[in-house]
């Protein structure tokens, strides 16, 4: 497939390989440790599992995987708000599959719907705004969440529910934004970052302006990745270059498919729909200030969480999950104490396990654990 | 283009895509010439 085999190619991937090897010797090391280096999107945590880059890496050189998988980092208690409103009895709610499986409290959406909610999985926000039309009998919700990638979709939808005069469709919106969750992450002294791997498609929306302060304020490299194997090692070597030369830059290698000013359009149909939340709750990171989105007040007969009451209760993790070290990169997957044992992406304990993009779902199916690793000791 | 949970979010510029690939075959290159250039330098 074009733009895809291209970025797959392994003597290139061999060229890079070597290419960080022998920047090594220039790039200045941290007494104690690996340097560390940040992916923080969920798309390139999995691409980087799938196609084994944690081996070609240098001596020295450590990927955090980074809480750029929105499913992952919902809290608890939002699913649980979710199955109350997919119980009542007039509603078919609507998730995309990766949310299925997410543990609530008590069950996941897949458990609700095995007790005979009305849940369906959808893949696009419009095939809810279609049953929405086929169901004006039934209240339709869409279970809104993702980062700036999957914002747009929605709110492009709302607008077009508005413009067909669609009354009985309704958003629960759980969207985030990326630039309060790396801000912090730089603050958080859980963390040493010395680079980061730039989100892609976030970029795409956003363009790669929104990270000057990670440069300027913070001095550390960003570069914007594509989500092919050549693309992230490309990226992983474009952050030991700017370390090798002493510079922090934003840096975009995924030129093909980002611009610097991201997609204007995309950009103005959010602002239209959607305004900042004071706080928002994340698994694993605690409140985040101004890092969620909620519905205007022009567009809230179409938010679900003004037209059904929810819960909203804040629920903790179970005591023996360790997610929210994962997520913060203090803990590997497999150090976790239930890694593979009680949690596995067949019966998960934590939301890591569960989507694709979760570090610990990533490990689990391409075996990312290093034969060295020694069992945690706990 | 990227299509996005059905939304055309992004138009693929070829240019640019060609222009990392040329970068990538560059750097191969050069990798190729300073190995051959220590191979004939052990050489003598």
């Amino acid at each position: 497939m074009k733009y895809v085999d291209e970025f797959r190619d392994g003597e290139k991937a061999r060229v890079l390989e070597r290419e960080m090897r022998a920047l090594m010797p220039r790039v200045p090391s941290v007494p104690g440790r690996k340097l560390q280096i940040m992916e923080v999107c969920g798309g390139h945590t999995h691409a980087i599992f799938r196609y084994g880059i944690e081996a070609m890496l240098p001596d020295g050189v450590e990927l955090v995987h980074g809480p750029g998988c929105p499913v992952c980092v919902l809290p608890m208690g939002r699913i649980d708000d979710c199955i109350a409103i997919a119980e009542r009895p007039n509603v078919i709610f609507t998730t995309f599959g990766d949310a299925m499986r997410v543990p609530g409290s008590k069950k996941s959406l897949l458990g609700a719907k095995g007790d005979g909610a009305d849940i369906r999985m959808v893949y696009s926000p419009l095939d809810a705004l279609a049953l929405a039309r086929k169901h004006p009998e039934k209240e339709v919700v869409f279970f809104a969440l993702g980062f700036e990638t999957t914002t747009p979709s929605t709110a492009l939808t709302v607008l077009q529910a508005e413009a067909d005069g669609i009354a009985n469709f309704s958003l629960f919106c759980n969207h985030i934004t990326i630039v309060p969750t790396l801000r912090a992450i730089l603050e958080s002294s859980d963390l040493q970052i010395d680079g980061f791997i730039g989100p892609g498609h976030v970029s795409m929306v956003i363009g790669t302006t929104p990270y000057d302060f990670i440069a300027e304020s913070y001095r550390k490299p960003i570069v914007v990745a594509g989500f092919e194997p050549l693309d992230v090692l490309h990226s992983i070597y474009l952050v030991l270059l700017q370390l090798a030369e002493g510079r922090c830059s934003v840096e975009n290698q995924y030129a093909r498919v980002v611009l610097s000013a991201g997609n204007r359009m995309a950009m103005e149909a959010v602002a239209r729909v959607f305004e900042l939340r004071e706080h928002f709750e994340w698994r694993g990171l605690g409140s985040i200030p101004q890092s969620g989105l909620r519905m205007r007040d022009a567009y809230a007969a179409y938010d679900a969480e003004r037209k059904f009451a929810v819960p909203g209760l804040l629920v903790l993790d179970p005591a023996a999950c360790q997610c929210g070290e994962v997520l913060k990169g203090t803990l590997k997957p497999w150090e976790c104490r239930i890694f593979g044992t009680a949690c596995t992406p067949e019966t998960p304990v934590g939301a890591l396990m569960v989507s694709s993009e979760g570090a610990c779902a990533a490990y689990y199916q391409y075996g990312g654990v290093p034969v060295h690793a020694e069992a945690p000791a706990r | 283009v990227l299509v996005h949970v059905g939304f055309a979010m992004s138009r693929i510029d070829e240019r640019e895509a060609a222009q990392t690939l040329a970068l990538l075959t560059e750097l191969g290159e050069a990798q190729a010439e300073l190995a051959a250039m220590r191979a004939s330098e052990a050489a003598r």
